[in-house]
């Protein structure tokens, strides 16, 4: 078990061990996993859209794993397939554009309280697909989840997948998405990760067909005692491909948090671009924030940027916000509202959307 | 259309490759024991502490496992390093008086013309000991002490084992730990209060025995309110035996002191350079690091600044230039221990013919440390699709009243820029090299005159290879 929990999210290219930065460690224990009975999905064919148990499709998939990162060390690969208790693979028709987002909602409660969730998404060529993810939690205690999904976007499809965490308080989550794309695929990845105790999630992207993008988009809100460990690696494989991380947090209370975004430009990646930006308001004095953003870059003809910024909340906007009638705690809330909102913009479903903002809005009250 | 690579020739390391005979008096056994380090204490004199401490270095040492991360050591056999080799020649105090081989050598490298010119005082090292000595009658007047280490642990004792590797201690890494054991040699500046040293003191350092380790110590404690400015260069001939450098370099600054500490680092294509610098900078002191990186095989080199009192100020200003078969990891590490502390940290690199660079670096801010500031800017220039570069920064912030920023770019010399300046009727090989020139251009501006020339020299002959 001890492996298990150890060397998750590990950096690409390690730093100094006493920085404490190039792996996480899971606190809690990992509890017995038990049948998850509220599957979230029946199978079956929907417009385009064929939805099974991945566990009848292991051997087609396991053709296209091999060229994907697992993207979770091996321990937990073989946890995760020895403990598996949902799953589906999904696979979008050839040219099939869906337009209704295919949701799978997960619910944590006193009995279903483990969840180990494989999924692979399969997008042929040319077709487009947003897939939501959403777990939640009303576990009083010891909620588990830890999961894996593959996305693979074939030659000109497009895949968004969205994934919202929002556990309960004394829950562990543990997530990681391995995708890969082929020439003018891409994937974009909205993450909104808001609950659990400890939260450590990974997202591997390989740009490997010419002219292929990778973005992902993502949110973080800590408060109390909890842990968020973030793990980002984009890697350009291919030619004039495309890559973008724009992730924004808010920290207060004891909450820590670390995020690793990688970029990297391997040989034959000529003429591609890629952009990382991460923006933290850190609004007490006793959280600790940790940002490693690595470029690694092998190839001449590339651009690579990325930019951290760390700080207290604008005083000039607070002040503005302030003296127009706004409470402080009012104007705080506001200002990280607004700064969340482009990319909560990016979730369709305005149901989710609204979910997530009395959510934000209701931790943010506890936040003055 | 097709487009054209910028071939960049080797540079002619001619100067800095002039080997000597190997001359020297007395070799320890290679491999590292117990003995060898009493040896090497009786051999210096040692005072009692300082045997102890050497002693328990080397327990550290032979404890401690290799770094885990970073560039790959394996090529480094300690056993196979002759750890301390002194030259045939006593202290001199006058120049005359040093032997002609090693006199060439150092106006070869221009070191006495230098000190004629502008500089202060010269401790030039050769191989582990310190040959030539002086330092102007100016500056003795003004109280300042520059002295070579082991004279300075004779005649300031009290001092020197106040401040000896308690910056940097032992348990540090294991190349520290080794420093501990069997360094020797080294510089040691002590500016009184309120003293201004107006022109730089300089120190070169050079390896010439095959398969010898240095192992160089520089204390330099600037009192309250003075100011310093230390510059500090390398070159060593080449040889076919690993070289391993592994010095260390503590600075003490005082409340309201402030230091300039100038590098360039131009170690012959062969040499390990794991150097490891510290500074401690008091309420309202400042540390600037102006640091050059261009030769070596591999470098790991990281000056940490400590800013332990309110108001301290850390600059860093580095440019690193990777050529073929070279490692060059380096950065910065900025600790902000108190309030209102402030650090600014830029970084150039340029990587070319299958050259690695690498910006590795720390800013980390402690609890206490309210209303720091820290900006960090790291840029890198890829010159071909065999190089490499890589940029691993960490920040670690432990307070929220702080405004921390970092930014990094890669790139190559953009299409637009060489577009421009050719419409402005420049060549295409004047435009690239006038962005590369322009690209160190931040950094060899921080630096003093000799060594900005060196420095524009170097990438000059760099860039009078075929370019377009």
């Amino acid at each position: 078990m001890e492996k298990l929990q150890k060397n998750i999210n590990s950096i690409p290219v390690k730093t100094w061990n006493w920085l404490g930065v190039n792996a996480a460690i899971l606190e809690a224990e990992i509890p017995v996993i038990t049948d998850y009975l509220k599957q979230p999905r029946h199978q079956g064919c929907e417009k385009g859209v064929t939805i099974t148990d991945i566990r009848l499709n292991r051997d087609k998939i396991k053709f296209m794993e091999k060229k994907m990162d697992a993207g979770v060390s091996n321990p937990m690969k073989d946890f995760i397939k020895s403990n598996q208790n949902s799953g589906y693979f999904i696979e979008i028709g050839d040219g099939e554009k869906i337009e209704t987002p295919i949701i799978l909602q997960y619910d944590l409660d006193e009995h279903n309280p483990t969840l180990v969730d494989d999924h692979f998404i399969l997008a042929h060529e040319n077709s487009e697909a947003t897939i939501i993810i959403n777990y939640t939690s009303s576990c009083i205690k010891n909620g588990f989840h830890s999961g894996v999904t593959k996305v693979f976007a074939q030659q000109g499809a497009v895949v968004h997948l969205i994934k919202v965490q929002m556990l309960a308080d004394q829950d562990t989550h543990i997530d990681a998405i391995s995708a890969i794309t082929d020439e003018n695929g891409q994937v974009d990845f909205t993450l909104i990760e808001l609950g659990a105790l400890q939260t450590i999630t990974g997202c591997k992207t390989q740009l490997a067909g010419k002219n292929s993008t990778g973005t992902i988009h993502s949110i973080y809100f800590g408060d109390q005692n909890r842990k968020i460990d973030i793990n980002y690696v984009l890697t350009h494989q291919a030619r004039e491909s495309l890559s973008r991380i724009e992730v924004r947090g808010v920290l207060l209370d004891h909450s820590q948090k670390i995020f690793r975004g990688t970029l990297d430009f391997i040989k034959g990646s000529s003429g591609s671009k890629g952009k990382e930006e991460e923006y933290t308001v850190l609004l007490s004095p006793t959280v600790r924030n940790r940002s490693i953003p690595l470029m690694l870059c092998e190839e001449d003809a590339v651009e690579g940027q990325h930019a951290v910024s760390t700080g207290k909340m604008d005083e000039n906007k607070l002040f503005y916000l302030m003296s127009r009638g706004l409470s402080e705690v009012e104007a705080k809330k506001l200002i990280i509202e607004a700064s969340f909102q482009p990319i909560l913009e990016k979730i369709p479903v305005t149901e989710l959307k609204n979910t997530i903002s009395t959510y934000l809005r209701r931790r943010l009250n506890h936040a003055q | 259309m097709d487009k054209k690579k910028t071939l960049i020739e080797d540079i002619d390391r001619g100067l800095y490759d002039i080997k000597n005979k190997d001359r020297y008096r007395y070799k320890v056994s290679k491999g590292l024991t117990p003995q060898i380090v009493l040896d090497i204490s009786r051999e210096k004199n040692d005072p009692e502490w300082m045997r102890e401490f050497r002693l328990r270095s080397l327990e550290i040492y032979n404890e401690m496992p290799m770094p885990a991360w970073g560039p790959s050591l394996q090529e480094l056999d300690m056993d196979d390093i002759v750890t301390y080799v002194r030259p045939d020649t006593e202290m001199k105090g006058k120049w005359r008086e040093v032997p002609d081989d090693i006199k060439n050598t150092f106006e070869r490298l221009g070191i006495p013309q230098a000190e004629r010119e502008s500089l202060a005082g010269v401790g030039a090292q050769y191989d582990s000991e310190v040959v030539y000595h002086s330092v102007k009658e100016e500056l003795v007047k003004q109280g300042v002490v520059y002295t070579d280490m082991e004279s300075a642990l004779r005649e300031y004792e009290p001092m020197i084992k106040e401040y000896f590797m308690k910056l940097v201690t032992p348990n540090d890494h294991k190349f520290v730990a080794l420093h501990g054991a069997v360094w020797s040699g080294g510089s040691f500046v002590y500016v009184p209060p309120g003293v201004q040293v107006e022109i730089p003191l300089q120190s070169y350092f050079r390896l010439n025995s095959p398969g010898a380790g240095q192992f160089e110590h520089t204390l330099i404690i600037v009192d309250k309110g003075a100011k310093l400015h230390f510059i500090e260069g390398c070159s060593a001939p080449k040889y076919n035996v690993t070289n391993l450098h592994a010095g260390c370099v503590e600075l003490y600054i005082k409340e309201d002191a402030s230091l300039r500490y100038s590098t360039i680092e131009n170690w012959s294509r062969n040499m390990l350079n794991l150097n490891t610098k510290r500074a401690l900078v008091e309420k309202n002191g400042s540390i600037e690091w102006v640091s050059g990186s261009f030769g070596s095989k591999i470098s790991m080199l990281y000056p940490r600044s400590i800013l332990k009192g309110e108001g301290a100020r850390a600059e860093f200003s580095g440019v690193t230039f990777a050529a073929k078969g070279q490692v060059l990891d380096t950065g910065a590490v900025v600790i902000h221990a108190a309030p209102y502390t402030s650090s600014n940290i830029n970084s150039r690199s340029i990587s070319k013919g299958g050259g690695v660079a690498v910006y590795r670096g720390a800013v980390k801010v402690a609890p206490n440390a309210h209303h720091c500031k820290s900006l960090v800017s790291c840029e890198s220039l890829m010159l071909d699709d065999l190089s490499r570069s890589d940029t691993l920064p960490v920040i670690d912030i432990l307070n929220d009243e702080v405004d921390i920023g970092h930014e990094a770019k890669i790139g190559r010399i953009s299409d637009e820029a060489i577009f421009y300046l050719m419409s402005r009727g420049i060549s295409e090989q004047e435009a690239k090299a006038m962005i590369v020139r322009g690209f160190a251009e931040p950094i060899a501006k921080e630096l003093p005159l000799e060594y900005a020339v060196e420095m524009n020299n170097l990438i000059n002959i760099e860039l009078e290879g075929t370019i377009g």
